[in-house]
């Protein structure tokens, strides 16, 4: 929870100090709640690149909660309403506690407990940083456009263990820089997906 | 330019996360696919990690301090460094390279 509040932090801070309304950060964390996926569109804009690039890159990345929704389908809860709501609450973290609950009364619990308590987090402290983020006159002096890349590396750095997903990422991450000062801004991030050839199995398995 | 992001995202995250519970009866995702997208968000993830390390923007444009301080933040993360201090390591790295004159 203490990293989620320093993402989140971070996320309002570094939002505000780029010059965004004080209003995106804080709608995007209530009606998004993906943080990778908010970081990754506020890294394609603060790059150059336009509002498609940014929800292009956002919903790939986000594509991974189609999976999570099938996965924790059953620990929603009865009712469409209740079924809406806990669908918004899917994250990570949760789906990794429903695909590890034992017990079969427990899934249900645990899903909406998790759900409610990194909404809660995550979102004050978008706010808290979007505060703070207005303070702040010099953010090159504090080094704060290291924190972007910083984070989004600390939030893979997990997935990284995998030697295929690895050997795409490297392939992807050259793949975007090495295009960077060709293509127009945000494609080459989009562009790194061919490094996914390098990662995936072949088809015939 | 943010109200379509704002909409754009909203829209097509919460139509994945309501994927699930509205055709779970009928479809399933294979293992396949579902690493394919993990894999996928992993790799535009890092790519973004690349990119805005070389480039922060118009505003900032390439910097050494920068790429120094989330080089060295990124190698102590691989070694195990947790999430919180790798975000201070680099920060800390990039602005103590600025005081001592490293654009």
């Amino acid at each position: 929870m203490f990293a989620y509040a320093l993402v989140g932090l971070s996320f309002g801070t570094l939002a505000i100090s780029a010059g965004l309304p004080p209003a995106v950060p804080i709608l995007l964390s209530l009606l998004v709640f993906a943080g990778s996926a908010q970081f990754a569109a506020l890294g394609v804009v603060l790059g150059g690149g336009g509002a498609l690039a940014a929800v292009a890159v956002g919903l790939v990345i986000n594509a991974r909660l189609i999976a999570y929704s099938f996965a924790v389908r059953d620990a929603l809860g009865a009712g469409s309403a209740t079924r809406l709501a806990g669908a918004h609450l899917i994250t990570d973290v949760n789906t990794a506690l429903v695909l590890g609950a034992r017990d079969p009364e427990r899934p249900q619990a645990l899903f909406w407990r998790a759900g409610i308590a990194v909404f809660a987090v995550w979102n004050i402290a978008v706010a808290a940083g979007v505060a703070f983020g207005g303070r702040i006159a010099d953010t090159q002096a504090l080094g704060l456009d290291a924190v972007l890349p910083a984070i989004l590396f600390g939030l893979i750095r997990p997935a990284l263990n995998d030697g295929p997903t690895a050997r795409a990422c490297l392939a992807g991450a050259s793949l975007a820089v090495l295009t960077l000062p060709w293509l127009p801004a945000g494609a080459p991030v989009l562009l790194s997906l061919a490094g996914l050839a390098v990662g995936l199995p072949p088809a015939q398995r | 330019m943010w109200i379509p992001i704002v909409v754009g995202l909203t829209v097509g995250t919460l139509a994945f996360r309501l994927a699930g519970p509205l055709i779970g009866g009928v479809w399933r995702p294979g293992r396949r696919l579902e690493s394919g997208l993990a894999m996928a968000a992993t790799v535009m993830l890092a790519a973004l990690v690349a990119t805005s390390t070389v480039d922060a923007g118009a505003d900032t444009g390439p910097s050494a301090a920068r790429i120094a301080g989330v080089v060295l933040a990124c190698a102590a993360a691989w070694r195990g460094l947790s999430l919180p201090w790798l975000v201070i390591a680099a920060a800390a790295v990039t602005a103590g390279l600025r005081v001592l004159g490293v654009p």
